[in-house]
């Protein structure tokens, strides 16, 4: 799937001086499986920009194309569809619901898809180290455990670009290294590209390109 | 479970007020309406209790009249147009006799009573205006006695008043009626004396009343031969208190015999209750169904995170506001069902009360408190569809 921008650049950072190799206020185009790390300090518009991408946002200039079609034209049933089926997203605050256990916010996506059973949710569960936190509610996990059982929210289903909001910020090397393999394993098998952006560049997966906001 | 996650998120006790709330708002109302559907067949059933009424109207009497002598009296016109007022059915005019008369009775006739003479004046109206049918209320040509109907209240008069203050016996009306007196009749030039005789007492007529086949030869015969006009009307109508009959009369400087319409006020005063029941069973509803407009915002706001969640998750927001609808509509369908049961049960216990007074109701509940249940219910639906589908878009937005 190709995502094209076209001089986008977000209203609250029109004023603000842009570094050269910035996404906003330039065309460009981006086709899976390309995998796209966006680096950038705090508060230069890094999540902006996946939530531009995602539709949450829409308080941009310029244009965002998904395969050619201008995505500020989309309905909500088309977002709908989009985010069932072709783009999957970790938040950087999670967004999980506290109040259920793990499980059923991963059963949440599992029902609404229909991609995954139980056993694929249990052994990635598994590889990540939280199967044995499965049935606890989500508001008792500490935030690293969180943070994993977000990760695999958004495996669980089909997707052509992943979007990762600093998916690692509460996981150790160890951990980092196992969600990494399960991250590009998955989107080897959709055949799916990835942006992540992150505050530190020691990521092991191979990047295509790196673009600094 | 999205159902479980938004609507975990609620105060019950909110819920449950705005459902007692209008469970009792929908009963009052649907019982209110059922009371007085149940007048009406009461009144349709029982005609006579009610239905129709005879007022007597006439024109006021101004001074102008007394001294030019004119009567105020009703052309065709006027009681053609009286007879386009939607709840008249029929109108007939009095009357009056254009001869003079005067009864008399003779010491030597009857020794029993005293010797007396007063004069007197006679009106006829059809005998279908009648409230009472006397046997011998007819007269021809032949007949040497003329029937007459005085009203009730003369006779309390004599018995009540005059008869004890002058040491009198009192009479029966048996007793009246066995009475036969003379009546003397003074035309233009011929005189003639007939027999009379009290035939019976009315409530409803003021007058002295003789059976039209008399009046219609008296006048004839001895009276000045002008065909008078009618200073008095009768007036059959099936609500005298409707307020189109009252405001003509009003508006046309009409008098009538208000004493008459203390039924029919009665009746409307119920009914000016039983609106005023339903009034208030209308603002119950609406109220309830601001509280349930409101609850169902407040559980949407409630649920605001999770509601942009499940739709930032791939949920299209019409899912989640069918949960929430189907939720309500669960909730207006129990208090539909609830306020019928409840009516049901209320009609029963007026059916023991309207039973002890004799009259008869039919015992199950009519259709149009069903339909009336279904539209309204229906409504609040609708309009809580509309209010959820709105919101939850907008936090989709």
């Amino acid at each position: 799937m190709n995502i094209c921008l076209q001089n986008v650049c977000p209203i609250p950072l029109k004023e603000q001086d842009l570094a050269p190799t910035s996404v906003w206020k330039t065309d460009c185009n981006f086709n899976s499986p390309e995998y796209v790390l966006i680096e950038a300090t705090s508060g230069r518009g890094k999540t902006t920009f996946l939530s531009c991408l995602y539709g949450i946002r829409t308080d941009y200039e310029g244009q965002i194309a998904f395969d050619n079609k201008n995505t500020r034209t989309n309905n909500l049933k088309q977002w709908s569809q989009l985010r069932q089926t072709a783009v999957s997203i970790v938040f950087q605050d999670l967004r999980l619901f506290p109040d259920l256990t793990a499980r059923e916010n991963l059963q949440l996506k599992q029902k609404l898809t229909q991609t995954v059973n139980n056993d694929e949710i249990l052994s990635m569960a598994e590889l990540l180290e939280v199967d044995h936190k499965l049935d606890q509610k989500v508001r008792f996990l500490s935030l690293g455990q969180q943070q994993r059982f977000a990760i695999i929210r958004a495996l669980t289903q089909p997707f052509k670009w992943l979007l990762l909001d600093e998916p690692f910020s509460h996981l150790d090397t160890k951990n980092t290294a196992k969600a990494i393999t399960l991250i590009d394993n998955c989107c080897k098998k959709n055949d799916a590209g990835l942006f992540l952006t992150s505050l530190n560049e020691d990521h092991s997966l191979p990047f295509s390109r790196t673009i600094m906001i | 479970m999205i159902a479980r996650l938004i609507l975990r998120t609620q105060k019950t006790w909110q819920l449950i007020l705005a459902i007692i709330g209008s469970l009792f708002g929908l009963t009052l109302l649907l019982f209110s309406t059922q009371v007085y559907l149940d007048i009406n067949e009461i009144i349709n059933s029982n005609k006579e209790l009610i239905n129709p009424q005879y007022l007597i109207i006439n024109k006021q009497v101004s001074i102008f009249n007394t001294f030019t002598k004119v009567s105020p009296d009703f052309s065709e016109e006027n009681i053609a147009e009286l007879k386009k007022v939607k709840t008249v059915i029929n109108i007939a005019g009095f009357k009056a006799s254009t001869f003079s008369a005067s009864a008399f009775i003779n010491n030597d006739e009857h020794t029993s009573l005293p010797a007396l003479s007063t004069d007197l004046f006679f009106e006829s109206i059809p005998n279908e205006y009648l409230d009472v049918k006397p046997e011998n209320w007819k007269w021809g040509k032949d007949d040497d006695i003329v029937p007459i109907i005085i009203p009730a209240d003369y006779l309390n008069l004599y018995n009540f008043g005059f008869a004890p203050s002058q040491h009198l016996p009192q009479v029966s009306k048996g007793s009246i009626g066995m009475v036969t007196f003379n009546i003397r009749i003074k035309g233009k030039d011929t005189t003639a004396i007939l027999k009379g005789q009290i035939a019976g007492f009315s409530n409803r007529i003021n007058t002295i009343l003789v059976p039209e086949q008399f009046m219609d030869y008296a006048n004839k015969t001895f009276g000045d031969n002008e065909t008078k006009r009618p200073s008095r009307l009768i007036v059959v109508s099936n609500d005298p208190t409707s307020t189109e009959l009252s405001k003509y009369l009003k508006t046309k400087g009409y008098e009538t015999n208000t004493e008459s319409l203390k039924s029919g006020k009665l009746n409307s005063l119920l009914k000016m209750l039983l609106i005023i029941v339903t009034i208030v069973g209308v603002v119950i509803i609406f109220l309830s169904l601001l509280a349930f407009i409101q609850y169902s915002q407040l559980l949407i706001g409630n649920a605001d995170y999770e509601i942009k969640t499940l739709i930032q998750l791939g949920v299209y927001f019409l899912s989640i506001a069918r949960i929430i609808i189907l939720f309500f509509t669960a909730i207006f369908t129990f208090i539909l069902g609830g306020s019928l049961i409840a009516v049901y049960i209320l009609k029963q216990k007026l059916l023991v009360f309207t039973q002890t007074y004799g009259f008869e109701i039919s015992t199950n509940l009519s259709p149009t408190i069903y339909k009336y249940g279904f539209a309204i219910i229906g409504l609040l639906i609708l309009i809580n569809i509309g209010s959820i589908i709105i919101s939850v878009r907008r936090l989709a937005k």
